[in-house]
């Protein structure tokens, strides 16, 4: 399942980002050899890893890294705004807060298939799909390899070219390629359109709790996902709230495939709700918690 | 180019499209192109011409001496069975496999004003496997010098073209009360074949022999009405409107070889 991971809730993640960026060094570096990334760490971090960046890390039910990606606003630096500026010939990149570049996408396992049937590279591009939508992004931009270029021709995309073809490498042993930046809009439809094509029906996401999630192997409808991380992200504060939340909810839904957008909104929006009973968690961990009456009526 | 590739997306009809393409195109030296849906794209049906501006002359050369069963490039272009990276003519015609028919083609070519030229494969879509479902083609040749700028500059054009074409194309088969797209190319259609049944192609295998239905109904152990209708369907199925038209097509299409 997909962990959305950003600065908010990394703590919450233990050494994971630090074994995708090994795991990165080890792709890039090593196996792809882009010498320039090299670091003495063996730790592929860049300057645009930064707080405002996003992880989408697919992981199996060992923890075990299996595709990554990284989303930045383009308010922010980016490749395409900074070290490729000039591979962008038509415009000039974008800098905006409603458009964010998308890189570092790597996949280790091609073969897999989560239980749904989904391989990995699905459930990475629709993770983020489905997050620029939540977010109200209107674009992603990105560099991509020439070779998929003819791919987005199946898609219902909105696609913009920044720049023409380039080839890049193929010094100092560096592998030698061909890619081109191109923009993405993303909407409603589009994504709606895109998961009916491949269809993308059973959810992906995992809660993003790291460590502390009750339930770490289940799969959840993106709306309970997003709730999660947009009430961690205005109340950093109630974390323990989230998850005895999310306890409650496991223990009580043991079963039922996901928690309906109705009643996660009912939950997560009531920040006085949650305030009000922050310190459950013991009692819901301890299986002698009871619904308070007033949560009841939310 | 930064003009075409700033509106390419916002094309409404081929014509259009294919004006504006040829700008640069014909900018960088390419005077022929043609871009063929190889197979898996359903709303063309038996039509593969997908977009072309074409040398004139060349063309009236190539069908009368009936280049296109032998000509290298297509069968080339075809064989691709990865996600292919363009090719030059030049390095196609290297390979020792050519017959001295396929090497008189890129010579006539050559004196024609097709100096040189370059293929761009298309793989559109794959399955979960990997395996290309839907396959396209762009040729394209003129006074042109091999390089790596070229290269990419016409690699992403006719790129960025397809996916055009292909929505216009869809848009189009929504359209239409058949789910079919009309002819918009105005080139000869390419035929495929391969939706044939086993028992239409049984009947016209002894069809394309020269027997007369009933002979065949006599092998067949049916009556001449059903070896009639098989090849009614068929006429109807591919628009032809008499049996000698399928007939002469199946043989230039070498179905049954």
């Amino acid at each position: 399942m997909i962990h959305i991971i950003n600065s908010h809730n990394q703590y919450l993640y233990g050494d994971i980002l630090d074994q995708m960026f090994d795991l990165r060094h080890k792709i890039f570096v090593e196996e792809k050899g882009w010498k320039k990334l090299e670091r003495d760490s063996k730790l592929d971090i860049d300057q645009f890893d930064t707080d405002d960046t996003v992880y989408f890390l697919k992981l199996d039910k060992d923890e075990r890294i299996l595709g990554g990606m990284r989303l930045v606003p383009t308010s922010c630096p980016t490749q395409l705004g900074t070290i490729f500026k000039q591979w962008c010939h038509f415009q000039d990149p974008p800098e905006a807060a409603n458009i964010w570049e998308w890189s570092r996408y790597f996949i280790v396992d091609k073969k897999y298939r989560s239980k749904a049937g989904y391989p990995v590279f699905y459930e990475l591009f629709f993770s983020i799909l489905e997050y620029a939508v939540h977010k109200h992004i209107i674009a992603l931009t990105g560099f991509l390899e020439a070779i998929t270029l003819p791919r987005l021709n199946a898609l219902p995309w909105e696609i913009e070219y920044l720049g023409n073809i380039v080839t890049y490498g193929g010094r100092n042993g560096e592998p030698k390629g061909k890619g081109a930046a191109v923009k993405v809009s993303v909407d409603k439809r589009m994504l709606r359109i895109t998961k009916r094509m491949k269809k993308m029906t059973k959810p992906y996401f995992a809660l993003p709790l790291g460590e502390e999630s009750p339930a770490p192997h289940r799969v959840f409808n993106s709306n309970v996902c997003f709730q999660f991380l947009d009430f961690m992200e205005q109340h950093p504060e109630h974390i323990d709230v989230m998850i005895g939340i999310a306890t409650i909810f496991h223990d009580q839904r043991q079963g039922s495939r996901e928690f309906t957008r109705e009643e996660a909104q009912n939950w997560l929006s009531n920040e006085v709700a949650a305030e009000s009973y922050r310190g459950f968690k013991d009692q819901a961990f301890g299986g002698q918690f009871v619904l308070p009456t007033s949560l009841k009526e939310q | 180019m930064r003009e075409f590739m700033a509106c390419v997306g916002k094309f409404q009809s081929l014509g259009d499209m294919v004006d504006a393409l040829q700008i640069p195109c014909r900018t960088l030296g390419v005077h022929h192109l043609i871009c063929v849906s190889a197979f898996g794209f359903s709303a063309l049906q038996d039509r593969k011409v997908m977009f072309a501006y074409l040398d004139n002359d060349w063309i009236r050369h190539y069908n009368k001496n009936k280049y296109y069963i032998d000509d290298a490039l297509p069968i080339g272009a075809l064989a691709l069975k990865d996600w292919g990276e363009p090719f030059w003519w030049s390095d196609f015609l290297c390979r020792k496999d050519l017959t001295k028919l396929q090497v008189k083609i890129f010579r006539e070519a050559f004196d024609f004003g097709l100096k040189e030229g370059l293929v761009v494969p298309i793989p559109v879509s794959a399955d979960d496997e990997n395996q290309i479902t839907e396959y396209a083609y762009v040729s394209m040749g003129g006074d042109i010098v091999k390089s790596d700028e070229l290269e990419n500059a016409l690699r992403l054009m006719v790129t960025a073209a397809h996916g055009t074409a292909r929505r216009i194309y869809l848009r189009k088969a929504r359209e239409s009360k058949t789910g079919l797209v009309e002819d918009v190319t105005g080139i000869s259609r390419n035929i495929d074949f391969s939706g044939l049944t086993a028992r239409q192609k049984e009947v016209l295998i002894w069809i394309c022999e020269g027997e007369k239905p009933v002979e065949v109904a006599d092998r067949l152990g049916v009556t001449a009405g059903v070896i009639n209708d098989h090849i009614k369907t068929v006429k109807r199925k591919y628009y032809f409107s008499s049996t000698g038209e399928l007939v002469k097509a199946l043989h230039r299409h070498r179905v049954f070889l």
